[in-house]
């Protein structure tokens, strides 16, 4: 197959600003949402939760530096019973449960939303649009004729080498790949990478204990009871 | 760690990244704090941009602890300019009162201050502070408790209970105290140690052996511990003498002379004519057993 | 290239220490991100295709490898829970990889 010829003015007019507004908008997204995100209002019963539970973990993970009845005791503090703390935040009746209840709850969780998906469209979109159906570049390795319907969106073209790169397809590419990239510029903890986001959000997992508190103390409480105590010293 | 730094003399850069440091990681260094500010710093405060505010907070603490009440009431009048209605600034007037032993008024101020922000433990450790410079030791105590209901991972309060009651005689509660610091950071070679000195102090053999136990591992992460090859030493001794069983007592005998070594080996190295007093009576009375 | 881990924590019955682990884990991010880009960086602009382009990202990967145990003085297993100087983070490594090198390689040898 000939080599396509691509005209150097795509180089200047699309294929570099998709790479510098992909990465200005992940800068961008930063910011905003360090001025937007106001400090989440965690009330105390919160907090005790999150202690009470980190005080689970670490004593099934250092427990063994107490001697036998000491940890007993701690483990009876928590997990007895009537008077267990995590016993009774397990049996706690869930409040708030749904979040239509707690309206700025509700406000947050659309704060969050917003955050990642609006630019994701309006970007997206935008990008397809003012960039719409060039063939941007090519990959320097070959590949399967899979890679074609997800390289070449917007152009469709069925005798094009799978290699070639259409602009809308560039864009999702910059978008994954300069992720590190991100990290490297912004610090760890950005919110730039809105990829990350969405893994979260996919598999459910609960980073804090309000998400979810009474399974993570049902686990937590399990965990306890079969621990057997092995002094280490 | 030493420095034999001249405070007054550091150049800017310098001095503005040692009080970073410094802040960053809590040092309490307060008399060279006020030495940098006053001599280097405070030529051109504004220079540091947003860092100044920190940095007056900083100095400002280092102040009270310097009693430069003059200095202190500089910081917070111009960090009071700033921020109108912080609950930073006003925990610095509280601070402030407390310095000029205005105890009371400190403690309203704290008062209000942890129903405002319920979350942020500060403020109640600070009442804990007025307390004890109160000299309420049980009024201390009930506060820390009520504390350590809520942020009970706290190791720093769980070893000022543990001190509190130390002071009050109920060793089996200071032991609890630091079997919780324990839990926490296990690698802290100073929490062993203490539990280690308690439980030795309990006595009985049972107590006495978990005492061995803690010294051991306090060396086995800090081998220049010396306090802690002391208590070895000692809880050895102890065993060697009350403990019913042959082989135990055999045992322990050789590590307990294995711990005077070990001793006498670290004074050797540092100072190679002298060996304490103790130390050597110490090895006189071992000497019987030895041979 | 290798900005490796300097903090050291004590070892002792397995006990890592948490924050230690944590800021060695981002001086091996900031590591593999930055070998990473240079690899990307020099395989598009050599113009390397196909296979070229992976043996010289795993080459560098194994070079940087190799500065990290140096750096460890031999003694991964001090810094970290696993022996991982290869395998770590090396997905992400990758897409950075990719995604520079196909910048590259279009910027110079594409038009």
């Amino acid at each position: 197959m000939t080599d396509l010829l691509l005209d150097p003015a795509i180089r200047t007019w699309v294929f570099l600003p998709i790479v510098v507004i992909t990465f200005l908008i992940g800068v961008l997204r930063h910011y905003i949402s360090l001025l937007w995100m106001n400090k989440k209002k965690i009330d105390l019963e919160n907090i005790a939760d999150g202690q009470y539970l980190l005080r689970a973990r670490l004593l099934r993970e250092n427990g063994r530096f107490l001697p036998k009845s000491s940890f007993n005791s701690r483990r009876q503090y928590l997990v007895a019973e009537e008077t267990g703390y995590l016993s009774k935040a397990m049996n706690r009746p869930a409040k708030a449960a749904n979040p239509m209840a707690d309206p700025t709850q509700m406000t947050e969780m659309l704060k969050g939303n917003m955050m990642n998906m609006i630019p994701m469209i309006v970007v997206g979109g935008w990008i397809n649009w003012t960039f719409s159906g060039f063939v941007t570049t090519r990959v320097p390795f070959p590949l399967t004729l899979k890679f074609k319907a997800m390289l070449q969106r917007g152009v469709d073209l069925v005798s094009l080498d799978s290699a070639w790169v259409s602009s809308a397809s560039w864009y999702f590419l910059c978008m994954f790949g300069l992720r590190s990239i991100y990290t490297l510029v912004l610090g760890s903890e950005n919110a730039a990478d809105q990829s990350k986001g969405m893994e979260d959000q996919m598999t459910g997992v609960a980073t804090n204990p309000q998400a979810d508190p009474k399974a993570a103390f049902k686990a937590e409480w399990e965990a306890l009871q079969v621990q057997q105590h092995q002094f280490a010293l | 760690m030493v420095c034999e730094n001249d405070w007054t003399q550091v150049s800017f850069e310098h001095g503005r990244t040692t009080l970073k440091k410094w802040r960053e990681c809590g040092v309490r260094r307060s008399e060279e704090v006020v030495e940098l500010w006053e001599h280097v710093i405070s030529r051109a405060p504004t220079s540091l941009g947003d860092e100044q505010w920190p940095v007056y907070e900083q100095v400002c603490i280092a102040a009270f602890d310097c009693t430069r009440v003059d200095l202190a009431q500089d910081c917070i009048e111009l960090l009071q300019s700033q921020f109108p209605d912080s609950n930073r600034v006003l925990k610095l007037k509280a601070m402030q009162l407390e310095a000029t032993e205005h105890f009371e008024r400190a403690l309203t101020i704290y008062d209000q201050l942890v129903e405002t922000d319920p979350n942020n433990n500060s403020y109640r450790k600070r009442r804990v502070a007025v307390l004890l410079a109160q000299g309420k030791r049980l009024e201390a105590i009930k506060a820390i408790n009520e504390y350590l209901k809520i942020f009970l991972n706290d190791s720093e309060a769980w070893l000022q209970l543990s001190e509190l009651y130390l002071l009050e005689n109920d060793i089996p509660k200071a032991v609890h105290c630091l079997e919780e610091c324990v839990l926490i950071s296990p690698l802290n070679s100073m929490f062993l140690r203490r539990l280690g000195d308690l439980r030795y102090t309990q006595g009985g053999l049972e107590n006495v052996d978990l005492a061995r136990a803690y010294y051991e591992r306090a060396i086995k992460i800090n081998s220049t511990d010396l306090r802690s090859q002391y208590g070895l030493l000692l809880a050895n001794n102890f065993i060697a003498n009350n403990s019913r069983n042959p082989a135990e007592k055999k045992k322990s005998t050789t590590a307990g002379n294995a711990a005077l070594d070990g001793l006498v080996d670290r004074y050797q190295k540092v100072n190679s004519t002298e060996i304490p007093n103790t130390l050597e009576k110490l090895r006189l009375v071992q000497q019987p057993t030895r041979n | 290239m290798s900005e490796s881990a300097s903090k050291s924590d004590k070892k002792s019955d397995e006990c890592y220490n948490a924050t230690a682990i944590t800021s060695n884990a981002e001086s091996l991010e900031f590591g593999r991100t930055c070998q990473s880009c240079a690899a990307g960086i020099a395989a598009g602009i050599l113009g390397l295709t196909g296979f070229n382009g992976f043996i010289l990202f795993f080459l560098s990967v194994g070079v940087q490898a190799l500065f990290w145990n140096i750096k460890a003085q031999g003694n991964w297993l001090n810094y970290f829970p696993e022996r991982n100087s290869f395998t770590w983070s090396i997905g992400n490594g990758l897409f950075t990889f990719v995604l520079l090198w196909v910048f590259f390689y279009g910027m110079v040898h594409v038009y």
